[in-house]
């Protein structure tokens, strides 16, 4: 960490990681083939962490992960999870297939280092 | 000439009745290590699992075990190792737990190995005879069973290998 | 940069389902995808080869490429399940119909033969059962010589337990067997739900065995590589000739290969993607 400067009452400080960043953010929309259907956001936890059993065992099921932010309406999640944690979560979100018996999918929108970042995405830019 | 390179695991079975470890067989040990490799990394680990592992070879008397993995995934496998509580065989559960003592790159330094911890075990166990004669009878029994002579010399050039 | 692609889309019959399946592979961003058809020539019945469907007739109007405002390009791709070496008929018309050819041998002894002598793109591997051989060194090399490319679907993993099993087993021993080179990660997609995006198959291809670099070629770089090499495969000695034609519009660079859609046989369609800019860039 090293602050710029010290005289101005607001202080901005830029923070430079040395190794890697300590948790990965990751922005994830849950596809359902009945666009009806309702999952809280305990269900949602409860489902990632089935498809982190059944691809990792116990051990992935034991890693740490968050879910920060999760919109019903959209079924939209903000993940939180641990730098050594991203593979093994990220993977066994790709190969989660059904949700009580009928197909889903998960569509990973955006992964950062950065929360931040999550709140712009330069693909919805619309240009004039 | 390239070889595909694999990670040999020599593991000892500790059981409480020493009779029952006679019981086990490869398999019985090759489903116990798949099994707990699957509960503990799931789907990926038994993939890793199905992929030139075996188990090479086991000393029902002693309970020694040398068990191949491949080499990139040998880690993760013996990771899993620890949790085995119990064996199944055909007659019944064995409740034991594996203790690895030595990871090589070929089966012959895994067998310089056991040797050599052999004639460890041997020495420590040689003071706990009651008497003299004990001692000698182990000592007759060892060159009886041994199959080439003079192999109580190569023990002993073993031995003085070690510092 | 990298142009992501799919060259394994199950046809189904039903045009609703692939139009759906279409516009999905177009938002996640696959500028172009391929309809497989399987067929399993044998002997005793005499079976026709497919034709592939013209794309107007599968689709009605091709979606547009997230963040890339062109639209999808579509191909048509027939993989032949091998049972027996004497089932492929090398100079066989209906093939030339076909932009990709695959070939899925399922003994050690077709499996050689498509890496030395077949005359196709693809080797595809069954990724739903243990592999009834094992990847021998030296006729995957001579595969990488020809560039031939190895695929591994993954939708077979996502839809049951075993399967992923052993479509992790399987990818991870052909991965060994080619070093990380020309392996090709497609789909194999039934449903919409099934196609997974490119950044998660690179992720995904990291369980694999392959590394991040070797991984983003695998669904990008390896695919227009493989293109290039059906397109000399159908060429007399695989030579490909480019002619510098006037008045290109920019739009066609992406538009479909002219063969399947019809007529336009003579002018800039014809010439491969990697040729066009070139002639661009001397104007």
């Amino acid at each position: 960490m090293n602050p710029e400067s010290k005289d101005e009452p607001v202080v901005y400080q830029s923070v430079v990681l040395k190794n890697a960043a300590p948790y990965q953010y990751m922005k994830v929309c849950l596809v359902l083939e009945d666009k009806s259907t309702k999952v809280s956001a305990v269900d949602l936890k409860q489902f990632i962490i089935t498809g982190l059993k059944s691809l990792h065992g116990e051990v992935g099921a034991a890693s740490h992960f968050d879910v920060l932010k999760y919109d019903e309406d959209t079924l939209t999640a903000f993940l939180r999870v641990s730098t050594i944690g991203l593979v093994k979560l990220w993977s066994s979100l790709t190969l989660l297939g059904f949700y009580n018996k009928q197909s889903c999918a998960f569509r990973v929108l955006q992964v950062s280092p950065f929360l931040l970042s999550l709140t712009g995405n330069s693909r919805e830019l619309e240009l004039d | 000439m390239v070889r595909v390179k694999s990670r040999y695991l020599l593991c000892e079975i500790n059981v409480t009745d020493r009779n029952s470890l006679l019981l086990l067989n490869d398999k019985a040990i090759a489903a116990a290590v798949k099994e707990v490799v699957a509960r503990i990394h799931g789907d990926y680990g038994a993939a890793m699992c199905s992929l030139r592992f075996s188990v090479k070879y086991l000393n029902t008397q002693t309970g020694m075990v040398f068990l191949r993995f491949p080499k990139m995934s040998y880690k993760l496998l013996w990771s899993a190792l620890p949790f085995i509580t119990s064996i199944d065989t055909r007659w019944k559960k064995i409740p034991c737990f594996l203790n690895c003592l030595h990871v090589g790159g070929t089966i012959r330094t895994c067998q310089k190995f056991l040797i050599r911890y052999n004639t460890q075990q041997l020495h420590r166990m040689l003071p706990n005879c009651q008497n003299e004669e004990e001692k000698e009878k182990i000592r007759k029994a060892i060159l009886s069973c041994s199959i080439i002579q003079g192999a109580f010399e190569d023990e002993r050039d073993d031995n003085e290998d070690e510092p | 940069m990298s142009v992501f692609m799919d060259l394994n889309l199950t046809f189904s019959a039903d045009r609703s389902n692939m139009q759906q399946i279409i516009d999905t592979a177009a938002y996640l961003g696959f500028s172009t995808v391929a309809v497989n058809y399987t067929f399993e020539p044998s002997i005793k019945k005499k079976e026709t080869v497919p034709s592939p469907k013209p794309v107007e007739d599968l689709i009605d109007q091709l979606p547009i490429v997230q963040g890339r405002s062109r639209p999808i390009r579509v191909l048509n791709r027939l993989t032949l399940v091998l049972s027996e070496l004497s089932h492929f008929r090398p100079n066989l018309t209906e093939y030339a119909n076909f932009d990709l050819l695959a070939v899925q041998p399922t003994t050690e002894k077709l499996f050689h033969a498509a890496c030395t002598q077949l005359e196709v793109d693809v080797i595809s591997v069954a990724m739903t059962e243990k592999l009834p051989f094992f990847f021998k060194r030296a006729p995957v090399n001579v595969a990488l010589e020809r560039g031939l490319a190895f695929e591994v679907s993954y939708t077979a993993a996502i839809r049951d337990a075993t399967m992923r099993r052993y479509t992790i087993a399987n990818a991870v021993s052909l991965v060994q067997a080619c070093k990380g080179k020309n392996v090709l990660v497609s789909s194999a997609a039934m449903k919409p739900q099934e196609l997974r995006g490119p950044y998660d198959i690179i992720n995904l291809c990291s369980l694999m065995g392959l590394s991040d670099e070797e991984a983003k070629r695998s669904v990008s770089s390896i695919c227009r590589s493989l293109l290039l090499h059906a397109e000399t495969r159908k060429a007399a000695s695989g030579v490909i000739s480019t002619k510098k034609s006037c008045g290109e519009k920019p739009q066609q660079q992406e538009a479909p290969i002219s063969r399947n859609t019809g007529e336009g046989d003579s002018g800039e369609g014809c010439a491969p993607a990697a040729k066009r800019l070139k002639s661009q860039l001397t104007d």
